[in-house]
């Protein structure tokens, strides 16, 4: 009998810890839907109805439970956790990304002070709140980052860059506590 | 020598350094410059042409004289000013530019010869005999150039670069900046405060007049507490605004661990910051500058404002006997505080009549210095008094000269500063950067009282224009007479008059400059290099251009500044390209099967950021033709897998799907079947090929197109730009599932019996013919099968989710150990499509046509597509192109190059006679010669002939058979079969 077994992106153990700042792997169902023309307000309700979750606008991260929806692109939102594909297929293009993105979750009072050294977004408190969601990147990589709690942030980049990205942001831990040793 | 009671540093806080090979002793607080100067340690280094013995200058990071090497470990950093320096216990620093010491210069030869050396002597000397230039000349020149030596060892220092947002950014911590910031955070606005001191206050922790009611330094310090207890205040020390850019961005270089003996474990040395400011204040302050008169250079002679600093902050006095020279009543301060300091002062020179004494010292007005002696150190001065010259014994001159605003940030986006005569100085005009204002000495403001005020006033005008309503509060007073200047540049006497200190430039040179005809600043500036130095003409641009204008008969602001670019101090390139070496260079994409192939030592190669394996070596195998070799005809007679995963996969769905996938590629894609796939070809608008691929029908409105790796972003961009500029009427969506699926070539007669050893339900020729696809379940997980060939063999692609990589890829390759295969590489890949003639961007490398390689015919002439009207442009159609075609060598152990050109067999090989060339070769093991790819004018109707290869680096040739560029098996039965 044939088996497989799953390997997450990074397949590293976690949570790491430097500092006060943390980072793990998030593996969630990923996918990734636009409306066909015209059918918008109905893939939102049924979002709504389904999962209990409003459409999100430009730059907005819906969250209930464990199921989130964050605007992705011009034409896509991306939907993590359980979701009614079936029917969103009806009147959107779902496609299935689960495995093609490494997700982790970074968090920590110092969380802010480590993406400042790895991304040019303005990540000050009052400027991306939990609920905000931006593309940008990540030192080189393009990425997805969302603020789901004050403290707390969703990193998204391509699943084959999950070492590069481990590097970065441990690099920039290591940083952001060694100044907090610094006399 | 150190002062008594004065200063601000920690006395009980020693710390232990060494410079030149002595060990000396400072305190907390120090920079190395003031604690050599408290040892009495007046000599520093050698200048960089004459070598002359040179000293502290300056207090801050324009100091031209003081620089040094400071070690760190294996670590060295050369031309470290001693002035921005932070003494940390076991500082380590050496003099540069001096050898076999400091005190003996064997190069101080060159200022014995410096009337030969004059400026644009490189360009009168060096002229013959012409040969001597590159072999003599110019390695003596380039051996005795440079100052300070790099490590030449790998750089381990961490640096790092980082970003900052901000309503306001703070130029600068004196009064101006101070006020500003209060102000601008008292308005609950964002506010970054940047100074390039470890200890914030500026001017003010130089001087002891009042601001308040108290010392400047004390008043300065309740600031600072209020600013730290503000959530929306951020305190940068030791950070220097480099550069301004557009759209509000600045460069600032911030000092992490430069103090530092031993820093943490991850500690950058340096952070290089990009802060986006809605608006930024300049309160940089401003510089004071020297007059020159002859050898004003020795050690002990240094601005006069420096030495109050080093009195008032670091409590050392440069001398025991102090003589100032000024033009300006700013100089009289300097002799005040030191007299207060109980520090003889000698004499107080100012070039201004009818000056008085601000406290008990002498003042000699009306003179001016004409001359100085002491070969290692200043031991006295000489000056032309009522008409007279009278020597006095003096161990240290303050210079002041006047004061120039720091105008530099305002002239990086080509700003020019205008003159203000009344005082003598350039100051900067209104809005040369946009969102910039400037405050206090940086604006031309002299008096404390008025930074305070204007930096009050500025950031009160930015709180309104932001949308807050600031209040108003009082502002402090502070204690101080007026600034009071004459003009006054140079003194004429004998001997040198040194106006750029860092790069050996006299009064002489810019006299020379304007004698030569290179009146224009410009021009001067090259001819003799002054302010071409690391200080960047910071102590000598105004000088020079006053004595330039002097010798051209022109005014000073008819004469005008230099510009003044980024960055405003040195910047290591480290430090700019921060983040940019080791792994930090280039994210590294690896696939799923890296781990599985590494453990089969394959050694791997980078393709378009992906790592993949060239090819997978066996016990015995000392060459990578070997294995490739074996892996090529393992393939042809069992099976082989690869990870083929790095192809652009690009998922499309929606009513109008097959609609914008037929105006993409030339061929026809309404036309394939649910369940079929079809090779395709896309066209830039131009009509060269873009790329080339595969398109899978899955659904009604559902396909997969699979792109090369090197164009799968230049593909999905261009979907991007025809859908949403060309053809946003049609209902489709596009999302890239590159990194979701992972997929392996199975490849060789043997590929279907092992894939049904491993499918949940067995496939046939009938389930999955060629150019079939669908659905399939491997293991209980849901994949995807192509039967698609890159080969030439009965071959497939299976894809799974990305998580089930590697479990697939070792499953495989156990599936195939067991048949007689197993992996092949990019090697073994490559000679498999070459013997097919299968295409890569090797081919279509931009410059190619559909007509050149040979798929003119599958423009569809049913449809249009993005191309086909450029496609069929004169000239790039017909004989004249170069046109794809198999090379063979007729003697099959001659070798064939990529890259080599093709000729007649009777031609020169000449640019002339240029008949094509080649684009890809291999060796193949089943003909068993070398075969190539090559474009060939008129190709195909030249397969038969014979053709010259020429490779004219190595000066290989060989005779070539063009042929037919599929080699193998011509007729597709093994794919079919």
């Amino acid at each position: 009998m044939v088996e497989l077994s799953f390997l997450s992106a990074t397949g590293s153990e976690f949570p790491i810890k430097i500092g006060n700042v943390s980072t793990t792997e998030v593996n969630a169902s990923l996918h990734l839907i636009a409306p066909f023309h015209g059918k918008s307000t109905q893939a939102a309700k049924v979002m709504n109805k389904e999962m209990g979750l409003d459409w999100p606008r430009v730059h907005e991260l819906k969250h209930q439970g464990k199921s989130y929806a964050l605007w992705f692109d011009h034409s896509h939102i991306a939907v993590m956790g359980e979701a009614p594909l079936a029917k969103l297929a009806r009147v959107a293009a779902v496609t299935d990304v689960s495995d093609g993105w490494c997700i982790v979750d970074v968090y920590g009072r110092g969380v802010r002070d480590v993406l400042a050294r790895l991304t040019p977004l303005d990540i000050r408190e009052k400027h991306f709140k939990a609920g905000m969601t931006q593309r940008s990147m990540i030192m080189h990589m393009q990425a997805s980052i969302s603020c789901l709690e004050k403290s707390q942030f969703r990193l998204m980049v391509f699943r084959s860059m999950a070492r590069t990205l481990l590097n970065d942001l441990t690099t920039a831990m290591e940083s952001v506590a060694a100044r907090a040793q610094k006399v | 020598m150190r002062i008594a009671d004065k200063g601000l540093i920690d006395r009980d806080s020693v710390l232990n350094f060494t410079f030149n090979n002595r060990l000396y002793q400072g305190f907390e607080g120090d920079t190395l410059a003031s604690a050599l100067l408290a040892n009495d340690q007046m000599l520093i280094g050698r200048s960089f042409k004459y070598h002359r013995p040179r000293g502290i200058m300056t207090a801050g990071s324009e100091e031209p004289n003081g620089l040094v090497t400071v070690q760190r470990g294996r670590a060295q950093e050369p031309n470290t000013r001693a002035t921005v320096q932070q003494l940390y216990e076991g500082l380590v620093a050496r003099p540069q530019n001096a050898w076999p010491s400091l005190k003996y210069d064997f190069l101080g030869i060159n200022d014995w010869l410096s009337p030969f050396l004059a400026a644009g002597f490189y360009y009168k000397t060096f002229m013959w005999p012409k040969a001597f230039w590159e072999r003599v000349y110019e390695p003596i020149i380039r051996r005795a150039a440079g100052l300070g030596e790099l490590a030449e060892a790998y750089d381990h220092d961490l640096y790092e670069k980082a970003f900052a947002h901000c309503d306001v950014l703070v130029i600068g911590a004196g009064p101006s900046g101070l006020m500003a910031a209060i102000t601008a955070a008292r308005a609950g606005l964002d506010v970054i405060l940047a100074d390039e001191s470890n200890r914030l206050g500026g001017r003010l922790l130089s001087e002891v007049e009042e601001v308040d009611g108290v010392t400047g330094c004390i008043w300065a310090d309740a600031i600072l507490v209020e600013l730290a207890r503000l959530s929306n205040v951020r305190i940068m020390t030791n950070t220097t605004v480099t550069g301004a850019y557009d759209q509000g961005t600045y460069g600032a270089l911030e000092r992490v661990a430069h103090h530092m003996h031993l820093s943490p474990e991850g500690l950058p040395l340096e952070t290089f910051w990009r802060i986006a400011a809605r608006k930024a204040v300049l309160c940089a302050g401003a510089l004071e500058r020297q007059i020159a008169f002859p050898n004003n250079d020795r050690p002990g002679i240094m601005t006069a404002s420096a030495m109050r600093t080093y009195l008032n902050r670091y409590g050392v006095s440069p001398g025991q006997k102090i003589a100032i020279f000024g033009n300006n009543s700013d100089a009289h301060r300097t002799a005040r505080d030191f007299v207060e300091a109980g520090v003889d002062v000698v004499a107080m020179i100012d070039c201004r009549q009818e000056v008085l004494a601000i406290g008990n010292y002498t003042v000699y007005a009306g003179a001016e210095v004409v001359g100085t002696s002491g070969r290692l150190g200043l031991k006295a001065v000489t000056i032309r008094h009522n008409g007279a010259l009278k020597t006095i014994e003096c161990d240290a001159l303050g210079v002041s000269g006047g004061w120039n605003p720091s105008v530099h940030l305002t002239c990086h986006m080509n700003g020019r500063p205008v003159w203000n005569k009344d005082i003598a100085s350039f100051v900067p005009q209104d809005g040369a950067v946009p969102g910039l204002s400037v405050a206090g000495a940086a604006a031309g403001e002299m008096s404390t009282t008025g930074a305070l005020a204007q930096g009050y006033a500025m950031a009160q005008a930015i709180a309104r224009d932001l949308g807050k309503r600031p209040k108003s509060f009082d502002l402090p007073l502070a204690s101080e007479g007026p600034y009071e200047i004459t003009p006054f540049w140079d003194v004429d006497g004998k001997g040198r008059a040194w106006l750029d200190f860092q790069n050996d430039v006299t009064t002489k040179d810019i006299k020379q400059a304007a004698q030569e005809n290179f009146r224009s600043v410009e021009h001067m500036k090259r001819y003799t290099t002054q302010g071409m130095a690391t200080d960047q003409g910071k102590n000598s641009n105004v000088n020079a251009l006053a004595v330039l204008a002097d010798a051209t008969g022109r005014g000073i602001p008819e004469t005008g500044t230099t510009t003044f670019r980024p960055p405003y101090i040195p910047v290591a390139m480290a430090a700019l390209g921060a983040g940019g070496h080791a792994k930090g260079f280039a994210p590294e994409r690896f696939l799923t099967s890296d781990a599985a192939t590494q453990e089969l030592k394959a050694p791997m190669i980078e393709a378009g950021l992906w790592y993949r394996p060239s090819y997978f070596p066996q016990l015995g195998e000392t060459h990578w033709r070997q294995s490739c070799d074996r892996e090529a005809k393992m393939v042809r007679k069992t099976v082989g897998i690869c990870d083929v995963s790095t192809l652009g996969k690009i998922d499309i769905q929606g009513p109008d799907a097959a609609e914008f996938l037929d105006f993409l590629y030339i061929n026809s894609v309404a036309s394939l079947k649910v369940g079929k796939v079809r090779y395709g070809l896309m066209l830039r608008e131009d009509g060269h090929v873009m790329d080339d691929g595969t398109c899978a029908r899955l659904g009604e409105h559902y396909y997969l197109i699979t792109t090369t790796t090197a164009a799968a972003g230049q593909v999905m961009r261009h979907m991007d730009f025809v859908h949403q500029a060309l053809r946003s009427d049609l209902d489709v969506s596009f999302t890239s599932v590159t990194e979701h699926w992972a997929q392996f070539a199975v490849a060789g007669p043997a590929a279907r019996d092992l894939l049904n050893g491993i499918l949940t339900h067995t496939i046939t020729d009938k389930t999955f013919p060629f150019m079939g696809c669908g659905a399939v379940q491997v293991g209980g997980v849901n994949g995807r099968l192509f039967r698609i060939s890159f080969s030439g063999e009965h071959a497939y692609e299976l894809a799974v989710p990305a998580g089930y990589g590697d479990s697939l890829f070792r499953l495989l390759l156990d599936q195939a150990a067991g048949m007689g295969g197993g992996p092949y590489g990019m090697e073994a890949l490559n000679v498999l499509r070459i013997e097919k003639g299968f295409i890569t961007h090797a081919e279509i490398d931009g410059r190619t046509t559909a007509f050149d390689i040979g798929m003119a015919q599958m423009i569809s002439d049913k449809k249009d597509c993005i191309g086909k009207t450029m496609a069929a442009r004169p000239g790039l159609i017909g004989p004249e192109r170069d046109q794809l075609v198999g090379l063979k060598p007729v003697d099959a152990i001659k070798k064939i190059i990529p890259g080599a050109h093709l000729f007649e067999t009777d031609a020169e090989p000449i640019r002339q006679n240029d008949q094509g060339y080649v684009t890809s070769m291999c060796y193949s093991p089943t003909i068993k010669s070398f075969i190539a790819q090559a474009f060939l004018r008129d190709g195909r109707n030249r397969i038969g002939q014979t053709i010259k290869m020429v490779e004219h680096l190595s000066g290989v040739s060989t005779l070539c058979e063009v042929c037919d560029p599929i080699f193998f098996d011509p007729e597709g039965g093994r794919l079919r079969g």
